[in-house]
């Protein structure tokens, strides 16, 4: 439809208000980590990224962690989906769903089972207790179904005829075709992973292994300057991240809901 | 060719990995739920466990918090959404960023959202200092009922991005020849929206809800990061009493409460799934 000179004004001016409102903290955040009354300061940053070797030490450690479970639940979620989207066999359907419920429930539920669990299996304070239930989270096989669903078939049974078995046709051709599914999935895994809270707190008994975005709360450095690009640096390889690959990140959000 | 064995092999890891941490744990705590005693001496007692929890205070507070959080938050969040998703749909098509901004609050970490709050909205912060500039007494944010609309505030800035890129890529969907027709028919933007959008976009609001309800789950973590495991009244939810229960090795409760937060999501789904699929029974 076309729309008036007024309209597309206004509804120009209201996107940049929004695009304010939704950058304005982190912009704020930005400006007041090196900018005291005094002037621009750059020793909060020398000290949190070189001095104190305590908070870089704790970024490696929770980039690794996150990582692994990034990485791991690709692999698990490729193979998932795909088995989901192109194979028929009977319980595919109920199978999923039971999976979509799963993915909606908060962690709370299944958090002391699981930490009876690791107990018996000694995994408790250790790494694993954090990435092997994030591994296994139904999200990113949901989001890849639906996205390898839209491989039309005739390119698999071409492959078929031609002598590929299924892992070839995964890595040839599925992957391949949906990368910015895949990116999507690591994406919101690493995300998740990122920002967890109560599993840290649940299975970890050290507080030396805590990491980044549990421990910045539970001990806030309390020099604001040093506290602010701290929050920097949790918000960095996020930021990154999303600088790189935000097409990729509407796009499989979007992919999501494809009929 | 496409075996069914092959499609059992290639969900298997996922399957089994869901059956080991997710479903195993949800039986033990429907076990735990009718049970009573631990270790050795665990009894089945029926519902009893269920009888005693309702009647707990902290219990009914925390519920009572968290279904009055996502009462007020997914109405708003979805009308916001679909708002900016309706006024912003020829701006996105300009503008590709515009829906990266969008998600910008989505991606912002749980530390760094807890750190701005407290810049914010603490005493010495923000907010307060611009209404001393302007002469207006300051306020206490983070207490008492205001601290619920803080939450709220904060659960709608870091998730509508998200319902807004659902939304918008349902609407794209709309042809917009069904638009023109109706123009050249004359019908009002309201006769529009209510007789073009909303009848296709059904299974979009679905989604956009779906996920809207994911993330408010996770909005606790802020809640806990910002108030602490004993926060005021007003934000004591029902993750809080989870938490405590946790904390105090409280079997029953915690399996209680975590069985009827889910059944309350499934009567909640179940309903919504089957309005959406009745609306959207004409397509195939």
């Amino acid at each position: 439809m076309t729309e008036s000179r007024v309209f597309r004004g206004v509804s120009g001016a209201f996107a940049a208000l929004l695009s304010v409102i939704f950058l304005a903290p982190f912009c704020y955040v930005l400006l007041s980590s090196f900018w005291t009354g005094n002037g621009v300061n750059f020793m909060p940053y020398y000290d949190v990224f070189w001095a104190q070797s305590q908070y870089m030490l704790r970024f490696w450690r929770s980039l690794g962690l996150c990582l692994c479970v990034g990485l791991g639940q690709l692999f698990v979620s490729v193979l998932a989906g795909f088995g989901f989207a192109k194979c028929r066999f009977p319980g595919r359907d109920v199978i999923f769903f039971g999976l979509m419920i799963l993915m909606v429930l908060p962690v709370q539920v299944t958090l002391v089972p699981n930490y009876i669990m690791m107990g018996q299996l000694g995994l408790l304070d250790s790494y694993l207790a954090l990435i092997l239930p994030l591994i296994f989270a139904p999200l990113g096989a949901f989001i890849l179904r639906q996205s390898f669903a839209s491989i039309p078939e005739n390119i698999i049974d071409a492959a078929m005829l031609d002598g590929c078995g299924i892992p070839t046709i995964i890595l040839k051709i599925a992957i391949p075709m949906n990368v910015s599914g895949l990116v999507c999935a690591f994406l919101l895994s690493f995300l998740d992973a990122w920002n967890m809270v109560e599993q840290p707190i649940a299975y970890l008994r050290n507080f030396n292994y805590y990491p980044l975005s549990v421990a910045l709360a539970y001990v806030p450095p309390a020099d604001v300057p040093i506290h602010l690009v701290c929050c920097i640096l949790v918000v960095l390889p996020c930021f990154l991240l999303f600088a790189f690959f935000n097409q990729e990140l509407v796009e499989g959000i979007t992919l999501a809901e494809v009929k | 060719m496409r075996k069914k064995s092959s499609g059992y092999i290639l969900i298997a890891p996922l399957v089994l990995g869901c059956l080991v941490f997710y479903l195993a744990p949800f039986l033990l705590v429907l076990r735990f739920s009718f049970s009573a005693g631990s270790g050795k001496s665990i009894r089945w007692v029926g519902l009893e466990n269920y009888q005693r929890l309702i009647q707990n205070d902290s219990f009914a507070l925390a519920f009572g918090n968290s279904m009055k959080f996502f009462a007020v938050g997914l109405p708003l969040i979805m009308v916001l959404a679909y708002l900016i998703a309706l006024l912003m749909q020829k701006q996105t098509g300009r503008h590709k960023l515009l829906k990266s901004v969008f998600l910008f609050p989505y991606i912002m970490p749980v530390a760094g959202t807890v750190l701005l709050v407290d810049l914010f909205f603490s005493e010495m912060g923000l907010l307060n200092s611009l209404l001393n500039i302007m002469g207006l007494p300051a306020a206490q944010w983070m207490e008492g009922s205001s601290a619920f609309w803080v939450t709220i505030g904060l659960y709608l800035w870091k998730n509508v991005g998200y319902a807004i890129i659902l939304l918008l890529a349902g609407l794209i969907t709309i042809p917009s020849d069904q638009y023109e027709s109706a123009d050249l028919d004359g019908a009002s933007t309201w006769q529009k929206f209510f007789f073009i959008t909303t009848p296709q976009m059904w299974y979009s609001v679905f989604f956009a809800l779906v996920f809207s309800i994911i993330n408010g789950f996770k909005c606790f973590r802020e809640i806990f990061l910002i108030g602490g495991q004993e926060p005021g009244d007003e934000i004591y939810m029902l993750q809080h009493f989870l938490n405590n229960s946790f904390e105090s090795l409280n079997y029953a409760s915690l399996s209680v409460s975590s069985i009827l937060l889910l059944t309350a999501i499934l009567i909640f789904f179940g309903v919504f799934y089957g309005f959406v699929n009745r609306k959207e029974a004409y397509r195939t």
